[in-house]
């Protein structure tokens, strides 16, 4: 068996019920986590986003080098 | 002297050919020739902007005749029909059969020979598969570059009629239950939801992602574990996130029947069928292998023998049929190449994959709904450039040299979904994965935790802009080209 423990998927929440009456089967994400109104601003934040631009960038490169 | 012939000039076709030429230098009488029924190169990622209106057509291709001719690699404006590869009456070297479709030469029939044969063709777009889809039929696409401009003028003519009051249905999704590039979808859905916002519509609008995969975030690839905060997290909770926080409704596991004017019909893992009425659909198709025919010496047709009945070409993974508990990471090629012929490989989408990464699901009408593998992007130039190793180690030191290997076990993957193209509004999920198949027993998630990370912020789209720029300059081969990893 090389295939995910069951309860490590558990884990996370699953969003694969549907909304009940409507007009199509469309997935319930009412319980989704909403980001806060400081996690909007962090996203849409130039300096931080500099630096998260940096830090991604430095993990594609650490991936090219370890796995190509 | 060898005689190298690849099929295909997309990522990895391309890619190879460019390292190929590269790695043999001026050795005089090795020849490099690159096989393609188009013109031009695209950058399939941008696609996405062109399909919004953001980016025009020339932004996203240019002709290949001119890369090549400053490479001194040979084009043939041709698409190959069939392969020879013990050789044919004539001779025992290799042979293919390509049938021209441009430098005026179009219908001309011609049969080349070659000592080592890349198949890179890439996908068939399969809009058949599903009645009614396709820009011949009643939706939309971002397949092509001019798919994609197709898309934006109908988004246009959208945005024009909700801003005259209309209030519109968008669907963007999976045309079929076996599509992949979930990830193309998803990243064409937060465009036009972008685009919505932008133009002071989005209210107007019912914004729907129909997918065949069973949760989202699954991407084709099972999903992914994230670690956040010293907690596990899963791609499905992130994913799940986006789409209530930009209000996209989601169709899971749906599997389209037919495709009407105005009407998507479509079933779902229970069964049911559904219908849902629609102004705007761009929904992909599913792919297959481009149609290769091949014979033995004598002429008999091989082709069930280098092909899996998907049409694409079968290389060094194990496709013993099994349960899908007993999928390995190790079941996945390493080296491309073909069984029984030393000197042909496959690469990119053009190698059969040897079973999805997504559990298969079949639903009670027996209708299979199957995210079906990505091969695309970064690993299939990875598979190019080192296929192009292999043979110019075998070109160099004889045929017996060993390969070198690049499984999808192994690599990782990077993907950047753009949600909206503005250098100071526009945002983008980002992911990396490594590796992209899941190896349990490396991982107990299946992939490594540091390396395997989802996040969104305006600085996503910096960096998609970016890899826009470097890979046509590298895919231009201009300066320092070479350096541009894959």
């Amino acid at each position: 068996m090389t295939k995910p423990d069951p309860a490590q998927r558990a884990a996370s929440p699953s969003f694969q019920e549907t909304v009940a009456g409507a007009d199509q089967p469309v997935a319930d994400l009412s319980k989704a986590p909403l980001p806060t109104e400081k996690t909007l601003k962090m996203r849409r934040s130039i300096p931080l986003q500099l630096t998260r631009f940096a830090v991604f960038n430095a993990r594609i490169m650490k991936m090219v080098l370890k796995g190509h | 002297m060898a005689d190298v012939v690849i099929l295909g000039a997309g990522i990895s076709g391309h890619t190879a050919a460019l390292h190929l030429k590269r790695m043999l230098g001026k050795q005089a009488g090795h020849t490099v020739t690159v096989v393609s029924p188009n013109s031009q190169w695209n950058w399939i990622p941008s696609n996405i902007w062109v399909g919004v209106g953001k980016m025009d057509k020339p932004d996203v291709v240019f002709p290949l005749e001119p890369v090549y001719r400053k490479k001194r690699i040979d084009f043939r404006q041709a698409k190959a029909v069939a392969i020879w590869p013990q050789g044919d009456a004539d001779g025992e070297r290799g042979a293919v059969d390509i049938v021209y479709t441009g430098q005026g030469k179009a219908g001309t029939e011609e049969r080349l020979r070659y000592d080592y044969l890349v198949n890179a063709t890439g996908p068939r777009l399969r809009f058949e598969a599903t009645p009614g889809l396709g820009p011949d039929g009643y939706s939309l696409s971002v397949c092509t570059a001019d798919h994609a401009i197709e898309a934006a003028a109908a988004l246009r003519q959208a945005i024009d009629r909700m801003k005259a009051g209309e209030r519109l249905t968008l669907v963007v999704g999976m045309g079929h239950g076996t599509c992949t590039c979930e990830g193309a979808a998803f990243e064409y859905v937060f465009n036009v939801d972008h685009e919505l916002r932008e133009a002071g519509v989005r209210d107007q609008a019912r914004l729907i992602y129909l997918t065949n995969e069973a949760r989202l975030g699954d991407f084709g690839v099972d999903g992914m574990t994230f670690e956040e905060q010293g907690f596990q997290t899963s791609s499905e909770l992130w994913t799940a996130s986006l789409f209530r926080e930009r209000g996209v409704e989601a169709i899971l596991g749906a599997h389209v029947q037919r495709v009407e004017q105005g009407v998507v019909h479509y079933e779902t893992l229970d069964g049911a069928s559904h219908e849902l009425p629609v102004d705007f659909a761009m929904l992909l198709p599913p792919f297959g292998g481009v149609p290769l025919a091949a014979y033995d010496r004598e002429g008999r047709d091989i082709t069930g023998e280098l092909f899996a009945p998907s049409g694409f070409m079968k290389v060094d993974a194990d496709y013993t049929a099994k349960p899908y508990d007993e999928w390995r990471a190790q079941d996945w090629p390493e080296t491309y190449q073909a069984p029984g012929y030393d000197n042909v490989f496959a690469v990119g989408i053009a190698f059969a994959p040897p079973h999805p990464i997504s559990q298969p699901l079949t639903n009670s009408n027996g209708t299979v709904i199957a995210p079906a593998p990505p091969r695309t992007g970064m690993p299939s130039g990875v598979m190019g450039k080192t296929v192009a190793m292999t043979i110019v180690d075998r070109i160099k030191h004889g045929p017996a040299a060993e390969a070198h290997t690049a499984s999808m076990a192994h690599m990782g993957a990077a993907c950047v979904a753009s949600a909206g193209a503005s250098l100071r509004t526009g945002s983008a999920a980002a992911m990396t994965m490594m590796p992209v198949v899941p190896d349990y027993t490396r991982y107990p998630t299946g992939r490594d935790l540091t390396a395997t990370r989802g996040e969104i912020g305006l600085s996503g789209h910096w960096v998609k802009l970016m890899l826009h720029h470097l890979f046509l300059h590298k895919a231009k081969a201009r300066l320092g080209w070479r350096f541009i990893p894959e």
